[in-house]
C-alpha cells in the first residue's frame, strides 16, 4: 500500500475542529440539538458521521448543525440496543445482589463472604467491562454504519476488527475515551458547559472514526 | 473493514425507518423506565424494608394485632444479627406487661430490664440450643395519641457457629 505518511492522525482529532473559522457556533448548536430525547442522540449521530464524511473528502470543516437523522439512525438503533441491553444486565444484577444482602440466610454460613466478593466483582466488572468496551466503540460504531441497522448488532464483525487491528483499536479507543470525558466535562461546569464539551467531545469522536477507517482499509487485515 | 460495506453516500436511512427507530426507542425506553420503577416500588422497597422477615425466630412472641414496619438482617462469622420494628395503637404499659410476661416463658428468658425516659428495654435469651440473645424496647412516641414503637435487635448463631454471637447495644460480637 502507499508508503506515504497519513495527513490526518489520531493526534489531529483533538484540534481538526478549531481550524473551522465557525466551529464554536456550529457546536454550540448541534450541543443543545442533542439534549432533545431520543431525536438528539440520532442527530449528534449523523452529526457526527456527517464530519467523518468530510474529513473523508479532505474537508476539515466543522457541519453545520442539524438534524442528520436519516445519516445517524443506524448508528443511533445499534447504541440504543447495546445500551439498553447494558443497563438491563447491569439491573439484574444489582437487585440480585441486593436481594441476597437483604437474605443472608439463603446462602448459609458463608453468604456475607459470597455476597461481599460478589459486589467487588461487581465494581471491578463494571469498571473493567466500561474500559474494555472502549475498545469496540469505534470499530462497532463504523460497522453498524456500514453493515446497517440490523446486521450492525451483530458484535463478531467489530471483535474482529480488533483482533485483526489491535494498534489502531487502541488508539481509537484511548481517543474516544478521551472525547467521553471531554463531553461530560461540561457537565460539572452547573451543566451549562456541556453545550461546547458535548458537541466537541462528538467532534473528537468524528476524527477517531475517520482515522480508524482510512487506516483498517489501508492495513492488510 | 469488510469489503461488503456499503459506500459513505448509500448509507443513509429511509424517512420511515428513521421514525419507526425513534418511535420503537422511545417506546421501548419508557417500558423500560415504567418496569424498572414498578420492579423498584413493589419488589426491591419491600424486599429492603422486609428483607428480614423470615430471619425472626418463630417462637419470638409479637405483640398481638402490632403492624410490621420493617424487618432487616445481616450476617457475619456465623452469627445473624435481625433488626426488626412494629407499631401498635395500644398504650405502652399494655405492651410492655405483654413482653414481661412473654419473654420470660416458653423459649425465652429475660434477663435485664431497664428504663429509661420515654422507652423500657428488655435484654432477653433463648432458652433452645442455638445461640439467641437481644434488645426489645417499647418507646412511647412523643404525640399525644399516636402509635407504640416496639423495636427488636436480636442475634442468632448458626447451627454450626463456632463461638457465640452477642449482642450489645447495636455492637454484635462473635
Amino acid at each position: 500500500m502507499s508508503g506515504a505518511a497519513p495527513a490526518f492522525g489520531y493526534g489531529d482529532c483533538i484540534t481538526w475542529p478549531f481550524r473551522s473559522s465557525q466551529w464554536l457556533g456550529r457546536v454550540v448548536v448541534q450541543s443543545l440539538i442533542a439534549l432533545i430525547p431520543f431525536v438528539g442522540a440520532m442527530a449528534l449521530a449523523g452529526w457526527v458521521l456527517t464530519a467523518a464524511d468530510r474529513l473523508f473528502e479532505g474537508d476539515r470543516t466543522v457541519p453545520p448543525a442539524g438534524f442528520y437523522l436519516q445519516r445517524g439512525a443506524r448508528l443511533y438503533f445499534v447504541a440504543f440496543v447495546w445500551s439498553l441491553g447494558s443497563v438491563a444486565l447491569l439491573y439484574v444484577v444489582l437487585f440480585g445482589l441486593l436481594a441476597g444482602f437483604m437474605h443472608p440466610g439463603a446462602l448459609g454460613g458463608t453468604s456475607f463472604l459470597l455476597l461481599f466478593g460478589g459486589w467487588f466483582l461487581l465494581v471491578f466488572g463494571i469498571g473493567l467491562a466500561v474500559h474494555l468496551a472502549f475498545l469496540f466503540i469505534v470499530p462497532g460504531a463504523i460497522e453498524a454504519d456500514a453493515r446497517g441497522a440490523v446486521r450492525g448488532l451483530n458484535p463478531l464483525h467489530a471483535i474482529v476488527d480488533v483482533f485483526h487491528h489491535p494498534k489502531d483499536s487502541l488508539l481509537a479507543g484511548l481517543i474516544t475515551y478521551l472525547a467521553w470525558i471531554i463531553a461530560g466535562i461540561g457537565a460539572s461546569l452547573c451543566y451549562v458547559g456541556i453545550v461546547i464539551t458535548l458537541g466537541y467531545g462528538a467532534l473528537v469522536f468524528a476524527g477517531a472514526l475517520h482515522v480508524y477507517e482510512r487506516n483498517t482499509k489501508i492495513s492488510p487485515a | 473493514m469488510s469489503m461488503s460495506a456499503t459506500p459513505r453516500s448509500a448509507r443513509l436511512s429511509r424517512p420511515g425507518e428513521v421514525v419507526a427507530i425513534l418511535v420503537a426507542s422511545a417506546v421501548i425506553w419508557l417500558a423500560v423506565g415504567i418496569g424498572l420503577f414498578t420492579l423498584f416500588i413493589t419488589v426491591f422497597i419491600p424486599l429492603v424494608q422486609f428483607g428480614g422477615r423470615s430471619e425472626i425466630p418463630n417462637d419470638f412472641p409479637v405483640y398481638p394485632g402490632a403492624q410490621l414496619q420493617s424487618a432487616t438482617a445481616s450476617g457475619f462469622n456465623g452469627c445473624t444479627t435481625v433488626t426488626a420494628s412494629w407499631s401498635t395503637r395500644d398504650d405502652p404499659t399494655t405492651v410492655t406487661d405483654f413482653y414481661k410476661t412473654a419473654l420470660s416463658e416458653q423459649s425465652w428468658t429475660l434477663i435485664d430490664t431497664r428504663q429509661h425516659l420515654r422507652s423500657i428495654s428488655f435484654f432477653f435469651r433463648g432458652t433452645g440450643v442455638q445461640q439467641r440473645e437481644g434488645w426489645l424496647t417499647v418507646e412511647t412516641s412523643s404525640f399525644a395519641n399516636s402509635t407504640t414503637q416496639i423495636s427488636l435487635e436480636l442475634v442468632k448463631s448458626a447451627p454450626r457457629a463456632v463461638g457465640e454471637c452477642h449482642v450489645a447495644v447495636g455492637i454484635v460480637g462473635s
